[in-house]
């Protein structure tokens, strides 16, 4: 029926080159960098990233980038910065200027960033503000990708409205350095920031140097991003241009080097046990992840309907009559012990003579 | 209206005992030997309770069913509460039966129209409800019809296999639905003047008419109807219609322009200036008749306004000054009026189409888009810390970054970025810092990180082609593998169903479920039938193959690659795909075996 009204070639994607925007996700905690200095340190990394992005930007006229700043207690844009930014004092003659604009105002930023970090702000501390930094990247994808498109005479996206990548006017993808382990504390933001990149198509790349947490990993392979664990920091550079540079759209024709190995078996949450049947409250999980649920992989299982009645996550009562007499095993009464008996021979006999089939697995 | 609820077990079943309004329910929890049971409040006659001080805690109902004789016996059903906190529920009950019953008895008129009512409120949605379709026999069987990989599963699951129709149907509730909602739909009448198609043989026109098509014309054109009456005596009945088709009437009723080329017929042309219902039209511009309509909404109503509206040109001047001759315009009347006929022939589908249509239609008009969205009903969840189920277990923040002094830290990294810019250039790796590219064993951090995402990609790609192997079996291999897996299903399900949800001791287990598990034992040995079917049709394939390919190497002289001798599918494919399938089965199987064991002790 769709065909019918004769518009699908309204709908057919052109295969032009679109720009590519790219957001970089710096994770600066300075425990984690000053546990790495000898091996990576910051600056020698910095370089290679800047180096990176120089050529992403090489690529097209087009393309554009974005540094954001994952830091202890915040997340801020590195460049663009919001406020003008001073004009390098020398500007150097014999390079592209947008390089030597952006090197500089990286470095700038990062530089009054640390400066204005206290001593006393950052003791008892060793989070990252990931969930604000992933957020910052998507609404700046939003704005540019999406919003900008919209001004120019089409149809702005209603809210709610999943906006279509090939509407877009740039693709996007985002890049996490990430260094330090542990969001457990900002488990649902992280989550739903994954989501959201998941809805806007925007897959989410994860250079892990250091630390180790299943959530970035799951960004990666629910948006189908690549996920590297570095075996050699020192060598950043090469990992970021082998495995991080293409852009979204030369990605659909390469195999990824990802080594996403995410568990998808479901474990419960109150002990890590892997579990068959498991149990969910149906009230957080409805309001708190829908209508993303479908997508879900994650979800609060448990392995035994808690004590009272109670869900432990948000306190609602439940109707576990519902579940009646589950988990009751059958019985034999034992007046039908011939029933039994004639029930074991039957899985005797069936099973002496599936035997020979077993699977081969020799073969 | 109140609804009060306990955990009870009737005749040893667990169900649940449910008090809303003036009905008594119990559904067992477990669908299967005992029917759910409704008395309404009036027909209860007597309510009997354990003491306080009894252990056990049961309520005895007395009642006599509505729809039984009025001589009947009274029956008796005793729940007993089993939940932990069976005295308070009890006790809730009883007060709530009591008081409903009082209030029963007082107004019994007013009890039976309560009744009534409901059972009108639920007679629309009966239709669709799930006890009547799964009784429509006649319904599943056109289903099965529609759909021959479904009744594939049922003739394997049902009439070979242990599960009962009920059971299969009972998780398709929603296929019978929609194959319900299908059947009800039909198709409305079309022009039938427009779909008579002639054929042209050894020159001759012929046109093939059947006995339907004639009538649905006679409906549609009562015009044609008068022609045949009066003269079909003296003209004969295939004359008359070989006629009517070449005639102006045809053309005209058809909605075809006229040419002055087409051919006169002195039958029919007396017709043409008769109006198509087959009044004759006193004069051309006369009064029509206007096609009756009861009621039309005013705010669609383009007459109610016609004064206000100017005719079309607006406040043009018109140029011309002459009527404008509009070719069409008798083709579009013919078409307009055969439509409403059309129309007029089939009964409203909507019931509600007199109710309040201005002001669906004036809904229908407002402007939603200016509105303000629509404020979300959301509902507030107290979500506690879940810090507690993240928190990793093997490597602690804490002890990663134990001893560093955060100002030292912070010292450090300063220092390291310096306070001017720094060039890049001087920091990245220069071409001498890392070995010889010619070095077959390179050891520079930049040639192992190399190595390690070759790896990675390697070992992708060799993930993402295993996928394809499905394409490699041959159709009749793939059916009877995708037969096997959903009738294998089908037993895990029922199988599962029942096993979790059996009564617990001492009822004994239904027969049906000792059926289901050693169904699921033979399971195994279809899951092996067919790998054995795959590996001998690949083996038959193989030969085939041989054969051609020496034939070609006989014929052209080239030898065949050894690329074109190799063969997909086989035993091999069938396991891979069936292999979580056979896992299923067999944690089924132990599932099975330790109760019985578990029973025996």
């Amino acid at each position: 029926m769709d065909t019918a009204d004769a518009s699908h070639h309204y709908g057919a994607t052109t295969n032009e080159e679109k720009p590519s925007l790219l957001v970089l996700i710096l994770d600066t905690n300075p425990f984690a960098w000053s546990t790495l200095s000898s091996s990576l340190p910051l600056q020698k990394a910095l370089a290679h990233l800047l180096l990176f992005l120089n050529a992403h930007l090489s690529f097209s006229h087009a393309n554009r980038v974005a540094v954001i700043a994952s830091h202890t207690k915040e997340a801020l844009f590195l460049y663009p910065r919001s406020h003008a930014t001073p004009e390098p004092t020398t500007d150097p003659s014999n390079k592209y200027r947008l390089f030597s604009q952006i090197e500089s105002c990286v470095q700038t930023s990062l530089r009054s960033l640390l400066a204005s970090t206290t001593a006393s702000s950052l003791a008892g501390t060793n989070e990252t503000m990931m969930a604000g930094a992933l957020s910052l990247a998507l609404s700046y994808i939003h704005r540019i990708c999406h919003v900008d498109n919209s001004t120019i005479g089409s149809t702005a996206p209603r809210p709610g409205e999943i906006p279509r990548q090939d509407q877009a006017a740039m693709t996007a993808r985002i890049l996490v350095i990430s260094v330090s382990g542990d969001l457990a504390n900002q488990y649902v933001s992280v989550m739903n920031s994954i989501f959201a990149a998941q809805r806007m198509r925007c897959a989410v790349d994860i250079c892990k140097i250091a630390g180790d947490t299943v959530f970035l990993q799951q960004a990666s392979d629910a948006t189908g991003g690549v996920y590297m664990q570095l075996e050699h920091p020192e060598a950043l550079l090469q990992y970021l241009l082998t495995a991080f540079i293409a852009d979204p759209a030369t990605r659909r024709h390469l195999v990824p080097p990802s080594q996403v190995n995410v568990d998808f078996r479901a474990a419960c949450f109150c002990h890590k046990k892997v579990v068959d049947i498991g149990f969910v409250c149906s009230i957080c999980l409805s309001s708190q992840l829908s209508p993303l649920l479908s997508l879900c992989f994650m979800l609060f299982i448990f392995c035994s309907p808690p004590p009272g009645a109670l869900c432990t996550t948000c306190n609602t009562r439940l109707d576990i009559t519902a579940l009646g007499n589950y988990g009751g095993k059958p019985a034999f009464i034992s007046g039908k012990k011939k029933k039994t008996k004639k029930a074991k021979k039957a899985l005797n006999d069936s099973a002496s003579s599936s035997m020979p089939g077993t699977p081969a697995t020799a073969t | 209206m109140t609804t009060v609820r306990a955990l009870t077990s009737l005749k040893k079943v667990t169900g649940t005992l449910e008090l809303t309004g003036n009905i008594v329910t119990w559904t067992p929890s477990v669908v299967g030997p005992v029917a759910p049971i409704s008395i309404p409040a009036a027909s209860i006659e007597n309510l009997q309770a354990t003491p306080a001080t009894s252990a056990k805690v049961m309520v005895k109902i007395f009642c006599k069913l509505p729809n039984t004789a009025p001589d009947a016996p009274t029956e008796s059903f005793v729940f007993s509460f089993v939940s932990p906190a069976a005295r308070e529920e009890a006790d809730v009950m009883k007060d709530a039966l009591g008081a409903t019953i009082a209030a029963a008895k007082a107004t019994p008129v007013t009890a039976e129209s309560a009744a009534a009512a409901a059972a009108a409120a639920a007679a629309p949605s009966d239709f669709w409800s799930t006890s009547k379709l799964q009784g429509d026999m006649e319904l599943q069987m056109s289903l099965l019809k529609a759909d021959p990989a479904l009744s594939n599963t049922f003739k394997e699951a049902v009439m070979e296999g242990p599960i009962t129709s009920e059971q299969f149907w009972s998780t398709r509730t929603h296929l019978l639905r929609a194959h319900a909602l299908e059947k009800a739909q039909q198709r409305g009448p079309q022009n039938v003047l427009a779909a008579v198609r002639s054929t042209t043989v050894d020159g001759q026109t012929r046109i093939s008419l059947s006995r339907e098509q004639i009538k649905e014309i006679f409906t549609q054109h009562p015009l044609v109807k008068t022609v045949y009456d009066e003269n079909v005596p003296r003209v004969t009945e295939d004359q008359f219609w070989s006629r009517f088709f070449l005639s102006r009437l045809f053309k005209k009723l058809k909605g075809d322009k006229l040419l002055p080329s087409d051919t006169n017929d002195n039958i029919f042309d007396r017709y043409l200036t008769r109006d198509s219902d087959g009044t004759e039209r006193v004069a051309a511009g006369g009064p029509k008749k206007k096609r009756k309509i009861e009621h039309v909404p005013l705010t669609i109503d383009l007459a109610g306004n016609e004064m206000d509206v100017t005719r079309g040109r607006g406040n043009a001047p018109d140029l011309t000054m002459r009527p404008s001759a509009v070719e069409n315009v008798p083709i579009i009347h013919t078409l307009n009026s055969l439509s409403a006929k059309l129309l007029d022939l089939v009964a409203p589908a909507d019931p509600t189409r007199d109710q309040n249509t201005d002001e669906t239609y004036a809904a229908g008009m407002k402007l939603a888009d200016l509105a303000d969205d629509d404020e979300e009903e959301r509902i507030m969840l107290n979500i506690q810390d879940q810090r507690q189920f993240f928190a990793s277990t093997d490597a602690p923040e804490e002890t990663r970054f134990a001893g560093l002094d955060p100002a030292t830290v912070l010292g450090d990294l300063r220092s390291q970025l310096g306070d001017t810019d720094f060039s890049i250039a001087s920091l990245l790796p220069a071409a001498d810092d890392d070995n010889d590219p010619d070095d077959p064993n390179p050891s520079g951090s930049f040639h192992l990180a190399t190595s390690q995402i070759t790896a990675t990609i390697a070992s992708s790609s060799l993930l993402s082609s295993s996928a394809l192997s499905i394409s490699t079996l041959p159709p009749a291999v793939l059916t009877s593998l995708t037969s096997v897996h959903s009738t294998t299903l089908e037993f895990l399900h029922h199988f599962w169903t029942t096993f979790l949800s059996a009564p617990t001791s001492p009822t004994p287990a239904p027969a049906n479920l000792v059926k289901l598990a050693n169904t699921l034992k033979n399971c195994k040995a279809r899951i092996e039938a067919v790998a054995k079917f795959a590996e001998d049709q690949r083996a038959i394939e193989m030969a085939n193959r041989k054969k051609v390919l020496q034939e070609e190497y006989k014929r052209t002289g080239i030898k065949p690659r050894k690329r074109d001798l190799e063969v997909g599918g086989g035993r091999k494919v069938v396991e891979e795909l069936l292999r979580a399938l056979e896992r299923a089965v067999e944690k089924a199987g132990a599932a099975w075996e330790e109760a019985v064991r578990e029973e025996a002790e």
